[in-house]
């Protein structure tokens, strides 16, 4: 009896509730107002039934039966002219008419007695009696509320819009639910019980979620705080009822205090279950309402821990771009971070199929898009993106994007005010739409992303500037050692030099003279081995960037390696051969700008590195030679796959003498290379570790044009004699050894130890030949050149020098110099020299005396 | 995109108006956003094409660039281009082609391409209209799917035709006629059956000219009863909908207006004549016209809001600029001088301007001069919190009379005060005629055959005092009146269409202009009733 009365009494004030909802919305919109007269109607039918069962007054029941029965009629045509207009189906006021039609003949049916004929209590139970009429007339009003049904289910299958199938799907569930409760009335036995009103309970339930999670009709919620006060008011109530019916029965015979023991003991139940029952009461709620809250705060935590513990900025994309999607159930995700110009969002990482390169230009950085979320701090859905008149502003191109993306909800990533980035999810998988809470955690977990991703930006950042640093610090170190070795090499290079032309100018004056075989012999051998030296002396001043006897030309690089990469073609041969070594050679030459340089010293650098590279690969490998233009510079590159070098042996790899072949290696190979590419006013560095190979890189400025004149040294033409020579040079020697040398070959000679000397005596006398010494202490050859040549320009002068010929040829030629001997030289070269600047001479005097 | 079908569908109506009318709650910085942005789109396409780039004889970059470099532009330098409805010289391939009216002896229509883009826009706003003329406050949604309209503007390809049913991309719109038949009927002839159609079918709004509009108004109020009723017997919903109107209209003691047959739900109105037949309009169907400001160039550029007051301009359709009134006037004196323009959020409440657009979605126009002035009346509608400027269509620039330097009357206000003035009148035309004083010539037909040109005349003026502070101050300070008012014989206008028609002048040219005709003009309207 009780369960009778309770059940359309709670139906009543859950459609109250909704009423009230409904009515907050004013002022409503048709559907609504539809949907508002049905839960009233409702209401009353629930009312009535509360009244029958309750039986207030006593003996009333067959006129609370009359009102209960009136109202399901309008409910069923209600609700079908509401489904209607909520399916925005054509208006056909026909129905409408027929229907109401029906209500009416229902309510003269009902005034008749064909619908209820008895209805009474008997025993305490309801018993009830329908007429024919109910038996006509019930089945037609069925009808309505089956075409309602049926328009429903049909909505719910042909839409693909998750959103409209949820509103239509709990209607339809709740709807259905009621419609086969209330035909419970057709059968007898179960007539008697409410159970029209239990559906009716269901349906309020329904209709209720709907509204809570899909705003159905636009209502805002309240229910869930509703429902919280509810309950937690019905738990105080029950144990209040609880305590109090138990006291009752237990020791109100004995103590008549009864009322005073139930209030006390309430209050102290109260007191002690409140705090755990609020608790209970929230999360049971949370829970019912929120399913998924418990796996967002899951995301939330691992991700924060994540977050905080991941430095690594590739590592972290990763770690996000599997965790997100996988707790939001979306098909894909893009992440797109802002470029160092601050100017284009690229696409960063991609979960999922995407129809967008890596790197590629998303947004500008002033979009409506990104200027929106900078201002903002909350997600932008692609609803809110058609819907939003500042997104029409979005270029066709960002449209595109958005499309190709699959974009259906868009998260930023701020950090410190600024657009760092942006998070692009697809739709659902499920299909459903992305909730408010979806798009809270999204933010939440946005803004511990941002930061996490501005901090490992940074970090790599910094890591790589020190990188850099430690890098250039390094070359600093290994130039200036080199240059330090440098220096003194090129100190001992020139006094070598000047103790080698006093050998060899000796042994070859000695080797004219004697006639003793054994003493030739050993003559020969010392003049070998001073030449042998002498070939030493110049691979030391090779390094030290001293020799510029070669020709300056402007020469393609890139064929220069081509022509390198074919020299080592038979080498590498032999070791396919013999060692069983494959070693693939890649050549990838991009196209770059020419540069001045020696073509010829270029190739031997390149061949000392592939040749390098090469004995680095025994087992075979690849070699491969890169060239491009960065800038005005052009950039080879040669990687091998082979053993690399410890850091140990990198620092001091162009090193001269340095080797790590034993007794095989003489050092010099990759020394040699540092000079020529410094003498080409360029770089070169190499990068390695143990057992992945090395790279070199050389950097040589590009140039426009330009072509360096050759002074190339004749041989010797003709055999003039008796010429009047000047010898000028500080150290005796050299000076004793060229002397003799030049008499023996019948010249006159004169000697100066001194450069002021030399001028002395050059003022008393004309000389067709002064041979000056570079280096001297008191004055420079080339400036004892000018003041020869200034007295008179008939005379040649040659400079004589073992530091090598670093001298600007156009300063020289101004200076007055014609030719410049490296020391040691031989016999002949000094010979073939002193002849061509006589010709040049007796040129100069031809060419005075036609004048 | 959810179309407003759809979200009509789910229920979204809050997102149904943000999307549609979401405009009137932009601020002017947020419009200005966009105006930008979308130029700055339409700059990388202008600077891809030959035509736009020889037009320009820039290559403009940024805003600023633009505005300062490239010229200001008129119809006559994309001819022959788009006379020829050329394709391959655009910026980009058109979806379909727009013709207007052109100008006697230059050109005879003004082709316009539409591109897929401009064309999608301007079926959104079409449909913000019909939201906004069905609305009585901000997020009232009112339409419905499958809305009987009643469309009684030209069809495609004149832009009202062509950009109707791009609306119904957006959304399930009942035409009456069908659009398809409509074209291939004349004008009368699709008016009859629209309302024939309307009288079985119902209808809910009105796409139409205000003139025609008013015009059937006056048709239903001068008949008096009467009709085919043996026809309408086979019309049952057609006769019921009869007796409804005629019940109504004898309650109410009046002849039947359109208004007592249909409950209309909104009416869009097209053309200069709407602000002026506003009231008429609504006297006959009930319901007042939303004015809108157009032209076949770019579409929709301003319209009104539900308060039925001020036009507020559109932000998608073109990018504006505008020229203060003194640097047109110094540009029209000194041909040389290039007039300064302002932006949007640079004009001043009470000012006039020319405006100057620019296509948007790789539309070939390029700061082209409309033709068209507007003065702005406030910069915001505090009562609907409307942030944007309010403006209203002044008059076009070359549609002013200027009497003595003291007055410039445009179209609109004679018309207004020959509406206002209860001179009934089926039309007029007014020319400025010098001899020892400049006269404003009015020449009307009137309704009434016993109408004498003073009576017109004192009714005229004195309405036009009242509207007209300048003219007023003529007449105050001068004692000047140079209204002069000459009635044409009954017949006027109409014999003149018919000679038009039969001369086979372009529908836009079967009316005379009213402002500044020529001789002509006069001569052929004084001596119909002779021929």
């Amino acid at each position: 009896m009780i369960a009778e009365t309770v059940i359309p009494l709670f139906s009543m004030l859950c459609y109250a509730l909704l009423g009230i909802m409904l009515a907050r919305q004013f002022p409503l919109r048709r559907e609504a107002r539809l949907f508002l007269g049905y839960l009233i109607v409702i209401m009353l039918w629930s009312f009535g039934s509360f009244m029958m069962h309750a039986n207030i007054p006593s003996g009333s029941t067959l006129f609370w039966n009359h009102f209960l029965a009136v109202w399901p009629s309008f409910a069923a045509i209600i609700y079908f002219q509401f489904v209607r207009v909520f399916l925005r189906k054509p208006s056909h006021s026909l129905w409408l008419f027929v229907g109401f039609l029906l209500c009416a003949i229902w309510l003269f049916a009902l005034a008749r007695g064909y619908i209820i004929q008895e209805a009474y209590f008997s025993e305490n139970t309801y018993q009830v009696q329908f007429g024919l009429g109910f038996f006509i007339l019930f089945p037609m009003i069925f009808c309505f509320v089956s075409m309602a049904v049926f328009w429903l289910a049909k909505e719910f299958r042909s839409t693909k819009d998750p959103f409209i199938r949820n509103r239509a799907g709990y209607l339809l569930i709740g709807i259905s639910i009621q419609l086969l409760l209330s035909a419970t009335n057709l059968i007898p036995w179960l007539a008697r019980y409410p159970i029209d009103q239990v559906g009716n309970v269901i349906n309020a339930f329904l209709i209720g979620y709907a509204i809570l999670k899909y705003k159905l009709l636009d209502i805002d919620i309240i229910l869930r705080k509703g429902s919280f006060y509810a309950i937690l008011t019905s738990f105080v109530v029950a144990i209040y009822f609880a305590v109090a019916v138990l006291v009752h029965t237990l020791v109100q015979a004995r103590t008549g205090y009864d009322i005073w023991i139930s209030v006390s003991l309430t209050g102290i139940l109260v007191a002690v279950s409140f705090l755990p029952l609020y608790r209970v009461t929230q999360r049971q709620l949370d829970r019912f309402f929120d399913r998924k809250r418990y796996d967002y705060r899951e995301m939330l935590r691992t991700s924060s821990k994540a977050m905080a513990s991941t430095i690594d900025l590739d590592e972290l994309i990763s770690y996000i771009m599997d965790r997100i999607p996988q707790t939001m159930g979306a098909e894909k995700a893009s992440m797109l971070l802002l470029d160092d110009e601050g100017q284009q969002y690229h696409l960063t990482a991609c979960k999922g199929n995407c129809s967008l390169s890596h790197g590629a230009a998303c947004f500008r950085y002033n979009s409506p898009l990104s200027k929106y979320l900078s201002q903002k701090n909350s997600c932008l859905t692609a609803d809110e993106i058609n819907r939003m008149p500042r997104f029409r502003a979005l270029w066709k191109s960002e449209r595109e994007v958005l499309k190709r993306l699959d974009a259906a909800v868009l998260v930023p990533l701020k950090a410190q005010e600024a657009l760092v980035g942006l998070l692009v999810l697809s739709p659902k998988k499920s299909g459903e739409a992305y909730t408010d809470d979806d798009l809270g955690l999204l933010s939440t977990v946005a803004n511990q992303l941002a930061t996490a991703l501005r901090n490992a930006q940074l970090y790599e950042k910094s890591r790589q500037a020190y990188q850099e640093l430690e890098s250039a610090q390094e070359r600093v170190i290994v130039s200036e050692r080199l240059k330090a070795l440098g220096e003194m090499t090129s100190g001992i290079a020139h006094d070598f030099n000047n103790i080698l032309t006093t050998i060899l100018a000796r042994a070859q004056l000695a080797l004219g003279k004697t006639e003793n075989d054994k003493a030739k012999n050993d003559l020969m051998l010392i003049e070998q081995a001073a030449l042998d030296a002498a070939g030493m002396v110049r691979r030391l001043q090779d390094f030290c960037r001293v020799r510029t006897d070669c020709v300056l030309d402007v020469i393609d690089v890139n064929q220069v390696a081509s022509n390198a990469l074919g020299m080592i073609k038979p080498r590498l041969d032999e070791g396919c051969e013999t060692l069983h070594s494959r070693i693939e050679v890649v050549a990838d030459l991009g196209k770059i700008s020419p540069i001045e340089g020696s073509a010829a010293e270029l190739r031997e650098a390149l061949l000392n590195i592939l040749i390098n590279g090469i004995e680095a690969m025994p087992h075979g490998g690849k070699l491969t030679v890169k060239s491009e233009q960065e800038g005005n510079f052009a950039v080879i590159s040669i990687t091998d796959t082979g053993i690399g070098m410890t850091s140990e042996v990198r620092k001091r790899v162009f090193e001269p003498f340095f080797t790590t072949k034993g007794a095989q290696g003489l050092g010099m190979g990759l020394s040699v290379v540092y000079g020529i590419i410094s003498r080409h006013k360029g770089q070169v560095s190499v990068s390695s570790s143990p057992g992945r190979g090395s790279t070199f890189t050389i950097r040589i400025p590009v140039t426009e044009d330009g072509e360096t004149e050759a002074v190339p040294v004749q041989s010797r033409k003709s055999g003039s004699i008796n010429a009047t020579i000047l010898v000028v040079d500080d150290d005796e020697g050299s000076r004793d050894a060229l002397r003799d040398l030049l008499i023996g070959y019948g010249h006159k000679v004169d000697t100066a130890s001194t450069g002021k000397e030399g001028i002395i005596l050059a003022r008393q006398k004309d000389y067709d030949v002064v041979l000056a010494d570079l280096g001297m202490p008191d004055i420079s050859g080339d400036n004892l050149a000018a003041e020869i040549k200034a007295r008179n320009h008939k005379t040649q002068v040659a400079l004589v020098t073992g530091w090598g010929i670093q001298l600007d040829p156009m300063h020289l030629k101004k200076r007055g110099v014609s030719h410049v001997i490296a020391k040691p030289f031989t016999k002949d070269d000094i010979l073939a020299i002193v002849d061509q600047l006589l010709v040049s001479s007796a040129s100069q005097m031809e060419l005075n005396n036609s004048k | 995109m959810a179309t407003a079908s759809e979200l009509l569908k789910a229920g979204k109506t809050r997102e149904l108006w943000e999307q549609y009318c979401g405009f009137t709650d932009l601020s002017t910085e947020e419009f200005m956003e966009i105006q930008k942005s979308l130029l700055l789109e339409q700059l990388e396409l202008l600077n891809n094409c030959e035509m736009t780039k020889r037009i320009m004889g820039a290559h403009p970059t940024t805003i600023e660039e633009f505005r300062e470099q490239v010229p200001l532009t008129t119809y006559q330098a994309y001819i022959p281009n788009l006379q020829e409805r050329r394709e391959d010289v655009l910026p980009l391939k058109p979806l379909l082609w727009v013709r207007t009216s052109g100008r006697s002896g230059e050109y005879p229509f003004k082709w316009v391409p539409v591109s897929e883009r401009f064309y999608d826009e301007m079926g959104k706003y079409c449909i913000a209209c019909l939201i906004l003329a069905t609305c009585s406050r901000k997020y009232d949604i009112s339409i419905e799917d499958n809305f009987k309209c009643f469309y009684a503007m030209a069809p495609p390809p004149f832009p009202t035709g062509a950009y109707a049913m791009a609306a119904r991309r957006e959304f399930a719109l009942d035409f009456m006629p069908p659009p398809d038949e409509a074209e291939l009927l004349n004008f009368n002839e699709r008016i009859r059956i629209g309302i024939s159609q309307s009288l079985d079918r119902g209808m809910d709004l009105i796409f139409g000219l205000a003139g025609i509009l008013v015009a059937i108004g006056d048709r239903f109020s001068e008949r008096s009863g009467g009709g085919n009723i043996s026809s309408l017997l086979r019309r049952p919903r057609a006769l019921l909908r009869l007796t409804k109107g005629l019940i109504r209209s004898k309650l109410a003691r009046r002849t039947m207006l359109p208004k007592d047959l249909w409950k209309i739900k909104g009416v869009v109105g097209a053309g200069m004549d709407a602000a002026i037949f506003r009231d008429r309009i609504r006297h006959y169907w009930g319901r007042r016209p939303l004015d809108g400001y157009a032209c076949a160039e770019f579409g929709l550029m301003a319209v009104q809001t539900w308060d039925y007051s001020d036009m507020v301009f559109v932000p998608t359709t073109a990018f504006f600029e505008f020229i203060p009134e003194e640097e047109r006037q110094k540009s029209k004196e000194d041909k040389s001088h290039h007039p300064r323009t302002v932006l949007l959020d640079e004009v001043e409440a009470g000012k006039k301007y020319e405006i100057v657009a620019t296509s948007y979605y790789g539309g070939p126009f390029v700061r082209y001069r409309i033709g068209d002035m507007i003065q702005v009346n406030a910069l915001r509608n505090p009562v609907l919190n409307i942030e944007l400027p309010q403006i209203a269509v002044h008059s076009r620039c070359d549609d002013i009379i200027d009497i003595a330097g003291f007055t410039r009357l445009t179209e609109k206000v004679i018309w207004q005060a020959v509406e206002s003035s209860g001179v009934g009148y089926r039309d007029w035309v007014v020319q400025k005629e010098i001899s020892d004083n400049p006269i404003l010539h009015l020449y009307l037909e009137a309704k009434d055959p016993d109408m004498t040109a003073e009576e017109a005349r004192l009714m005229i003026h004195q309405k036009l005092r009242e509207l007209d502070k300048d003219y007023n101050d003529l007449q105050d300070m001068l004692s000047y009146n140079p209204l002069k008012v000459t009635i044409l014989p009954q017949g006027a206008f109409q014999r003149y269409m018919a000679q038009q028609q039969a001369a086979g002048a372009d529908i836009a040219h079967l009316k005379p202009p009213h402002l500044n005709v020529s001789d002509e003009v006069i001569g052929a309207l004084m001596n119909v009733h002779e021929s």
